[in-house]
């Protein structure tokens, strides 16, 4: 269940039910029953069974049903005609009841569901229900139990039951019909509607019979209670709650305060309490331990109404689930954004020094009054590549309201830029920082084509401006077959060779160089074919034609590798996770300012192979962070090894707690530890690997290394380990044991 | 129970015969006399107590029922597990024998003068990327407890079932199907008793506590083999230290060999393959029959087979398993294929 996002509760009302309810409003804290009726015991059935009152008193509480929702209601069983279906509950808790189902003899299949009488409540305030007679409140219950679009009730026919049909009962809170949970100190009303075929439809229904139940509570432990802070600001809000130590979960809901109101002014804050447990599936709290769970966020709203109540309220449950007696709420509006907030002023615009076939670089000027700047490059006369957006002539030549949603959609989703230099007087409603001069590359472009780069900017108030364009420009020609033209001098070089990993040195010259692409064509014996979907990949010997046919055809693969140039001319990178002694090889080429391309080139390179030897060594090397109160711990391989099993563990089968006690003797740590990595520990045969520990725990680092000797037979190295305290210590098992001597 | 009516039928004849008879005279009684060739046995399932049941004098077991406290026994052999004393009965044409008591007396633990040596059945493949960290969690636990190193033996049964794999030999796949081997490649059994998967050393280092603590030896191996004209002699001997049946199993296994092997990402043209069984010698590797050795004696077997020459003699060794009554492996001898093995008394 997703709290914190945008999030208004649906409670739709009819202006004329709410001018019935209005008059109709009772008091949340005094109840006013219609009619005296002796209190009933919602825990003692069977004393009412027969004879139907058309109240049931709640101690304290509203009478059921509502006065102005009449409607015939039997307390937890009853025993109707041939054409209904009787019902009789039973073994009532707080998370659960049960209940049986009798048909009549004229019955060859009924409907069933459980409503929360708070939201049965609910369905009638929207539904004109309220204020209207019994046949209306009959019609509404029925439409929602043969409802076939989503939420209707369960068909139950002999047909299914077979011989249990006669007397069927239901688990409820167990039952897989079920998809709110029964809470405690809950209302609810069992309706079932008899139908004469075997299908159970509507048209079919005979009798219509509700049956009720409270649900019983554990005595309340403690207070309960949520406080509520809202920071509202100009086109949205953060609702946050503080839950008492007595809470174990609470619950939150919030909405237009002209749609709450009609309710509690109907039904009182006790039924708002019952519909906010409702509400939601799965129905369960939300537990106070992950303060994630205890706040949510409204809007940003595009068009937001300062005038606009809002409402958000909140209680809290005990570990039993039992509602607290406190209800809080807190009713706001957002903040008006003023009349003379300064539009964002910004401009993008092509470096004409800076593009050539597939790159381009934009300047961006923002503003002191703009907080953001949004932009993409759209072409001209073609759709993006995702068929998302339209070519940028729809927008120029369409409506303010086409290029309005698209600036709302760059805010939302395109390229942003902030303003560095921003800075505003709330107070004022002014401006106070500086303006902001930016640039954006973009380096997958097509070349030969008319591009406008279409942008739009936020103010301080998230107000977004008018969709602007910058002038059209036309990319490069790209031109491949001249590459002895070409002006970038690209090189790839590799470095730092190790058995599993090498770096990629890209050199060449930055004024020049538009940008460079490079993918892998050789990677030791792996099928890179099969990678690449079966394309044929060329050999590191290929002719051009061969490459350039690849690089074609892998040109927008997730495989091509596409930098644009850095201003020091240089790139590097290391990869990881290659095979000792593999050869590798990767085809490059760079484009340059004039779109002209390289040659594609060849880079090939062999990895180290394994030196495994009969001495195995490997080492563990710990760096402590004060700051997060962690330790950084390598694993390298020092000689010898063909791989090396490690852990860095505190768990309490490492027995760290038994340290300097006669619990554990002190070569048994060392005997467990060994045993322990070399059965369980992760194995790799990289040089070298990082672990990070868990703040506020001690932890041990243990690694064992293989190696082979001269016949080829397994070597295992001795255990290496350290002990790592929790407040930055290296220690040995002699630290604790001074006896002990260390291996 | 038609057996037992023609017994009545009889008895009735006679009866009536009786019947018919002068009155005054006695008929002549059978005297069924039950004996047995020893008067206690030892309750190990195996030890066996013989009857013979004579009417006078006659040998008539074959056509006499024996019981044992009322219940028939099948045959005139009786064997228990359970230790108590049991008193048995023969009828022979509806006479009753006198009652014999037997004494079973509980299995002696015997302290065994040989040392226990484990038989570990790996299984494996050359395909197999998981297979050589596999073997390492067994080398590991064998290398670093002294009470392994001299006397865990792995035998490596190879198999093709999941790619290339020309040390695969077809017994490995059968052995794993027989036996229940469920855990895949790469998996184990301990003394055809326990097995598991290898992806660590935890259920594997459990087969060898138990196999120590629950399955002490009670008899010892020795080999003799000797390599001439292109053809292996082996001379596999069973010395028994209690009254058991037993098996003898025989495999050809030549260590170091080199070839491929998959490792995780990795590919070995040149791998280091370890204990290879290259043949199984015995009619299965359940073994050939021994029969029953009695407590002290010695139970032998001959084999002879052709040397394949892609094995390297100089690291080829035959593994001679016992396999006792419980069809676990009791004990175990390697011996170099050109060479002698005696028993290997603690």
């Amino acid at each position: 269940m997703i709290m914190k996002n945008n999030f208004i509760a649906k409670i739709l009302w009819s202006a004329a039910v709410a001018a019935v309810a209005g008059s109709m409003a009772l008091s949340c804290k005094e109840p006013q029953p219609e009619s005296p009726v002796e209190p009933v015991d919602p825990n003692a059935p069977g004393e009412i069974t027969i004879s139907v009152p058309d109240t049931i008193q709640i101690p304290g509480e509203y009478p059921v049903p509502h006065p102005e929702i009449p409607m015939k209601i039997y307390d937890r069983e009853c025993v109707v005609s041939d054409a209904g279906v009787s019902v009789e509950v039973f073994d009532i808790t707080e998370n659960n009841f049960k209940f049986t189902l009798r048909p009549g003899k004229d019955v060859a299949s009924y409907k069933l569901d459980v409503y929360p009488l708070a939201n049965l409540y609910n369905y009638m305030i929207d539904e004109g229900g309220l204020g209207a007679d019994e046949r209306t409140v009959e019609r509404i219950i029925l439409s929602h139990l043969f409802n076939a679009e989503g939420n209707g009730g369960y068909a139950f026919t002999a047909k299914d039951l077979g011989a249990d049909y006669q007397e069927f009962t239901i688990d409820w809170g167990n039952s897989q019909y079920a998809q709110l949970a029964p809470v405690p100190d809950a209302q609810y009303i069992i309706a079932v509607a008899g139908c004469y075929d075997e299908s159970a439809s509507e048209s079919a229904a005979t009798e219509l019979t509700l049956v009720y139940v409270c649900t019983d509570s554990k005595p309340l432990i403690g207070n309960p209670s949520v406080d509520i802070d809202v920071n509202a600001q100009y086109r949205g809000a953060i609702i946050s709650h503080t839950p008492n130590a007595d809470c174990a979960g609470i619950y939150y809901f919030g909405t237009n305060q002209d749609m709450l109101d009609p309710y509690v002014d109907a039904f009182g804050d006790r039924m708002l309490r019952d519909l906010m447990r409702h509400w939601y599936v799965p129905n369960t709290p939300i537990p106070v331990d992950n303060p994630d769970n205890l706040w949510y966020q409204i809007g940003p709203w595009d068009n937001p109404d300062p005038n606009l109540m809002i409402t958000t309220v909140a209680f809290g449950v005990d570990a039993n689930g039992t509602p607290g007696k406190v209800f809080s709420r807190k009713d706001f509006h957002l903040k008006e954004i003023p009349q003379d907030a300064d539009e964002a002023m910004l401009k993008y615009e092509l470096d004409p020094e800076n593009y050539s076939a597939t790159y381009a670089e934009y300047k961006i000027t923002l503003g002191k009054e703009c907080r953001s700047g949004y932009h993409y490059a759209l072409k001209m006369d073609d759709y993006t590549a995702d068929g998302n957006i339209a070519p940028a002539r729809y927008y120029i030549e369409g409506t303010d309201e086409v290029r309005a949603e698209l600036a709302n959609a760059l805010a939302l989703a395109g390229y942003g830029t902030a303003n560095a230099n921003f800075s505003f007087d709330e107070e004022k409603n002014e401006a106070i920082g500086n303006s902001f001069d930016g640039r954006w590359v973009d380096y997958n472009l097509t070349p030969d084509t008319e591009y406008v780069i279409a942008y739009c900017g936020k103010n301080f108030y998230g107000e977004i401006t008018e969709l602007h364009f910058s002038e059209p420009f036309r990319t490069k020609k790209l031109i491949t077959d001249t590459p002895e033209a070409n002006k970038s001098n690209i090189k790839l070089e590799f470095s730092d060779v190790t058995r599993t990993s090498i770096k990629f040195d890209f050199s060449y010259d930055p004024a020049n160089t538009a940008c460079f692409k490079f993918i892998c064509i050789k990677n030791g014996d792996f099928n890179l074919s099969e990678a690449y979907s079966w394309v044929e990949v060329p050999s590191v010997d290929a002719s051009q034609e061969d490459l350039w046919r690849f690089f074609n055809t892998m040109d927008q693969s997730l495989f091509m590798n596409l930098w644009p140039r850095s201003a020091s001319g240089t790139d590097s990178y290391t990869l990881v996770g290659l095979e000792p002694g593999a050869e590798v090889a990767y085809a490059y080429y760079a484009e340059d300012m004039d779109g002209v391309t390289s040659e594609i080139k060849v880079a090939t390179v062999t990895l180290e192979q394994m030196q495994v030897g009969a001495d195995p060594e490997v080492e563990i090397i710990p760096a402590w962070d004060e700051a997060t109160k962690t330790w950084t711990v390598k694993f390298n391989m020092v000689k010898d090894c063909e791989k090396f099993k490690y852990t860095l563990n505190n768990d309490d089968n490492m027995y760290l707690y038994r340290l300097g006690t006669s619990e554990m003797r002190a070569f048994e740590f060392y005997d467990h530890w060994d045993q322990f990595v070399g059965m369980n520990g992760l194995e790799t045969n990289y040089e070298s690997v990082t672990e990070v520990s868990e703040p506020g725990k001690d932890h041990v680092a243990l690694a064992v290394a293989w190696g082979r000797d001269e016949n080829g037979a397994e070597v295992i190295s001795k255990l290496e380990y350290v002990i790592l305290t929790k407040d930055g210590q290296q220690k040995l098992i002699s630290d604790y044991y001074p006896n002990y001597v260390e291996k | 129970m038609k057996n037992i009516f023609r017994y009545f039928v009889i008895a009735a004849v006679f009866s009536g015969f009786a019947a018919c008879t002068d009155p005054v005279d006695e008929p002549d009684t059978v005297q069924i006399l039950l004996e047995a060739d020893k008067d206690a046995l030892v309750a190990d399932g195996a030890d066996k107590v013989t009857f013979t049941v004579t009417a006078d004098g006659k040998d008539v077991t074959f056509r006499s029922k024996i019981t044992v406290d009322g219940v028939a026994i099948s045959g005139n052999a009786f064997s228990t597990g359970t230790p108590g004393r049991y008193a048995f009965k023969a009828v022979c044409d509806g006479s009753e024998s006198n009652t014999v008591v037997i004494e079973a007396e509980p299995v002696k633990e015997i302290v065994s003068q040989f040392v226990k040596n484990v038989a570990v059945f790996e299984f494996t493949g050359a395909w197999c990327t998981f297979c050589p960290s596999g073997y390492s969690n067994m080398n590991f636990i064998i290398s670093r407890n002294d009470a392994y190193k001299e006397t865990v033996h792995i035998m490596a049964f190879h198999s093709a079932s999941g790619g290339k794999d020309e040390l695969g030999i077809p017994e490995t796949d059968k052995i794993m199907s027989d036996l229940k081997v469920g855990d895949g490649f790469p998996s184990f059994i301990t003394e055809l008793r326990t097995s598991g998967g290898l992806t660590d050393g935890n259920s594997f280092k459990a087969s060898l506590v138990e196999a120590f603590e629950e399955n002490p030896s009670h008899c010892a191996v020795a080999v003799s083999s000797q390599v001439a004209d292109g053809k292996v002699k082996v001379t596999a001997k069973v010395h028994s230290e209690q009254y058991a049946p037993y098996r003898i199993a025989l495999f050809v296994v030549e260590d170091n060999v080199k070839y491929y092997q998959k490792d995780g990402s990795l590919t070995h043209n040149e791998y280091n393959h370890r204990h290879v069984v290259r043949k199984v010698v015995s009619a299965s590797y359940m073994g050939d029959r021994l029969g029953d050795i009695k407590a002290g004696e010695e139970g032998s077997k001959d084999y002879e087979f052709a040397v394949d020459p892609s094995w390297n003699l100089d690291n080829t060794y035959i593994y001679a398993l016992a396999i006792d009554h419980r069809e676990a492996v009791n004990n175990m001898c390697i011996c170099p294929v050109n060479g002698n093995t005696d028993y290997n008394r603690i």
